[in-house]
């Protein structure tokens, strides 16, 4: 049975339903007059399975069969429920209450590099400077350095292959190390050096610690030489990657 | 007889008040008034002689019986105890996919490379064949496309350079799979190419970081997932040397930590974990973290690695992956309900909330029981607070039903002010 006095429910932009007070007022009258109904057809049992929770009575009224607008979904009874000018508020988001904001997820994030840390053929040059000035001028020694660069990035640690030191009566067929693509830190090791200079004698080993420049694909560092006297020859070595 | 049932059983006197109201003002319209709907309603309350008793499913019915009419809800809806009845929605699902693209995803995929021979050399032996990174890629893009519209989603992959690098802003951000997050999503995908290692741990743990300061900041609700993917375990060379010191140890952290903190209630995310092939090291952690992230299956032993998503088995890795992520999505659908603002007519009774479910179609209002007595996920069918009853949650056979009906007009009502319904 339609409602006689216009729109007897309504719903809120929240989706909060509630009967103005002329409606509440017609449905108790009409609900004791036995003018409306909420059964149209056969029913089921109640509550089969379903009981109150609590003890006291809830208080409840026959089932009542409103007309509140389009058929489907809209056909459908509705509750007597109170309605307030602050249903009508939007609340905006609200985080869950549930929420433990204590609980913290600690891990040191990392700035993302544009470059790789890349395996290939390296190459370059190293120069440096005797220490000692046993003719009164500085001495200073040069040449080539080159390596392999292999491993997987998986690894994220490259291994120094095929490595040599060449230069005017100075050379290392030899060149151990590693590249920390991690770090970016590059370091190498050559034991095997053989010298001819008479001012820089003997069986020498060399160290090279650069960094590696992940955009121009190369190694810059600090070079060093070391003989058996202990002389030093310590300097600069850059390479990088073959074309 | 309903006053008679009332009389011997005072404690049932609530529902009595319901079922003599029903009584008082059915059938006005004419229609037949058959036994069941006293005499039958009498023997519910009775709670041996009604049809169904304890544990029928309130919505479908029981036995193959056609759906019930439930003028319960309607003793709910109409009762002068209901003070607000609010509208409400499932809350959306919000998943972080966290995905390796360390450089063995650019290897062919067993048989072609095996996993050792991969982590040696992570060049594609075939190029005219699809890399695990191809096929990962293209099986998710087609996976996501199933996903329901208001699902959030975000991506993540580690490592975000081409070593260790992990962030806890997604690449692509959390946000409801429209079609504009589609193509970012696919846009991003088809940008990237497999390198570096694999921080698998400092990924995981990010992803939690993100998705919890989201919720915190009510910029996400719902249920929030983090979808693992990776073909192996953490690189030793990833190790955040403020927390831990190699793979072992970062893996522990994550296991003993940080996984359990994410599933705990204060945060509630729960982590799948799918292993790609390449991963069959790393079976016992996978699904370690899979069975703490709380989406392993009960049957499940973390020492014999079946507690994840095992691709390494499949003879057809991209039809087992698109199998997965379609269960996936399929279990990170939501069932859950916002707990509504009772406004100014006073502060929220739990104890007087009641759940109403109308089906597609113009179906009749049904009212959905409380039902505690077995943990959701484990038998309960109706609904529950979740822990410290921050939301609502539909549970079994309910949930199906509302999910299976979603997006087709059906309608979830939150009552509050009647004492709540329970399934006993």
């Amino acid at each position: 049975m339609p409602f006689p006095f216009g729109r007897a429910c309504t719903e809120n932009a929240r989706g909060v339903r509630y009967v103005t007070p002329v409606a509440k007022a017609v449905f108790a009258v009409a609900l004791a007059a036995g003018v409306l109904s909420g059964c149209a057809g056969t029913e089921r049992p109640l509550f089969e399975a379903v009981v109150a929770a609590t003890d006291p009575p809830p208080e409840v009224t026959p089932p009542v069969q409103v007309d509140a607008g389009p058929p489907g979904m809209e056909m459908r009874t509705l509750p007597l429920p109170v309605a307030t000018p602050q249903d009508d508020e939007d609340a905006g988001p609200r985080p869950d209450p549930g929420l433990d904001p204590t609980a913290e997820f600690p891990w040191t994030e990392s700035l993302p590099r544009a470059g790789t840390c890349r395996s290939g053929r390296y190459a370059g040059a190293f120069e440096c400077v005797l220490e000692g000035e046993l003719t009164g001028l500085p001495l200073s020694a040069a040449g080539e350095v080159a390596f392999t660069l292999t491993g997987s990035a998986e690894q994220q640690i490259l291994t120094v292959e095929e490595g040599s030191l060449v230069g005017p009566l100075i050379s290392a067929s030899t060149i151990t190390g590693k590249l920390d693509c991690t770090t970016d830190t590059f370091e190498g090791l050559s034991e095997d050096g053989v010298a001819g200079n008479p001012f820089f004698p003997g069986p020498f080993a060399s160290f090279l610690g650069g960094e590696f420049d992940d955009q121009a694909l190369s190694i810059t560092g600090n070079f060093a030489m070391v003989n058996e006297q202990g002389q030093t020859c310590t300097g600069m070595f850059s390479v990088s990657i073959a074309p | 007889m309903t006053g008679a049932v009332c009389k011997r059983r005072p404690w049932l006197l609530g529902s009595c008040w319901a079922l003599l109201a029903t009584a008082l003002g059915a059938c006005a319209d004419g229609a037949p008034r058959t036994p069941e709907s006293g005499a039958g309603a009498a023997g519910g309350v009775d709670g041996h002689a009604g049809r169904g008793g304890a544990g029928v499913d309130p919505i479908a019915g029981s036995e193959g019986a056609p759906p019930a009419r439930a003028p319960n809800a309607n003793a709910i809806l109409m009762g002068r105890c209901a003070k607000v009845t609010v509208q409400s929605q499932l809350l959306p699902s919000n998943l972080l996919i966290v995905l390796d693209r360390s450089a063995s995803m650019a290897c062919n995929p067993p048989p072609i490379t095996d996993s050792p021979t991969c982590e040696r050399d992570t060049e594609r032996v075939v190029a005219d064949l699809p890399n695990k990174w191809e096929i990962t890629r293209d099986t998710l893009l087609q996976a996501l496309g199933a996903l329901p519209e208001d699902t959030v989603v975000g991506l993540s992959y580690f490592s975000n350079d081409d070593s260790c690098g992990v962030r806890s802003l997604p690449s692509v951000p959390l946000a409801p799979f429209d079609a504009r997050q589609s193509s970012a999503l696919r846009a991003s995908l088809l940008n990237v190419t497999p390198n570096g290692a694999t921080p698998l741990v400092g990924a995981t743990v990010l992803a939690y970081r993100h998705l919890h300061d989201k919720a915190l900041a009510g910029k996400i609700h719902g249920s929030k997932y983090v979808v693992l993917i990776t073909d192996g375990e953490q690189s030793d060379i990833c190790s955040d040397p403020g927390r831990c010191r190699d793979a072992v140890e970062c893996t522990r952290l994550l296991l003993e930590d940080d996984v359990p903190k994410a599933a705990s209630d204060g945060v509630g995310i729960k982590t799948f974990v799918i292993g790609v092939p390449g991963s069959e090291g790393a079976r016992p952690v996978l699904s370690a973290i899979a069975q703490v992230g709380g989406t392993a299956p009960d049957s499940c032993e973390v020492s014999k690695g079946n507690c994840h998503f095992d691709m390494t088995g499949r003879e057809r890795f991209g039809d087992g992956l698109r199998d997965t992520l379609k269960e996936i999505a399929g279990r990170a659908l939501s069932c859950e309900l916002p707990l509504p603002d009772p406004g100014s007519s006073g502060p929220l009774e739990l104890e007087r909330l009641n759940v109403i479910y109308s089906p597609p179609d113009g179906g009749e209002p049904t009212l959905v029981p409380q039902d505690s007595r077995k943990p959701c996920d484990r038998g309960a069918d109706g609904w529950q607070y979740a822990p410290r009853a921050a939301k609502i949650r539909l549970c079994g056979a309910t949930c199906d039903r509302v999910l299976g009906e979603r997006g087709r007009g059906g309608r979830l009502d939150v009552v509050l002010g009647c004492p709540v319904q329970i399934v006993q």
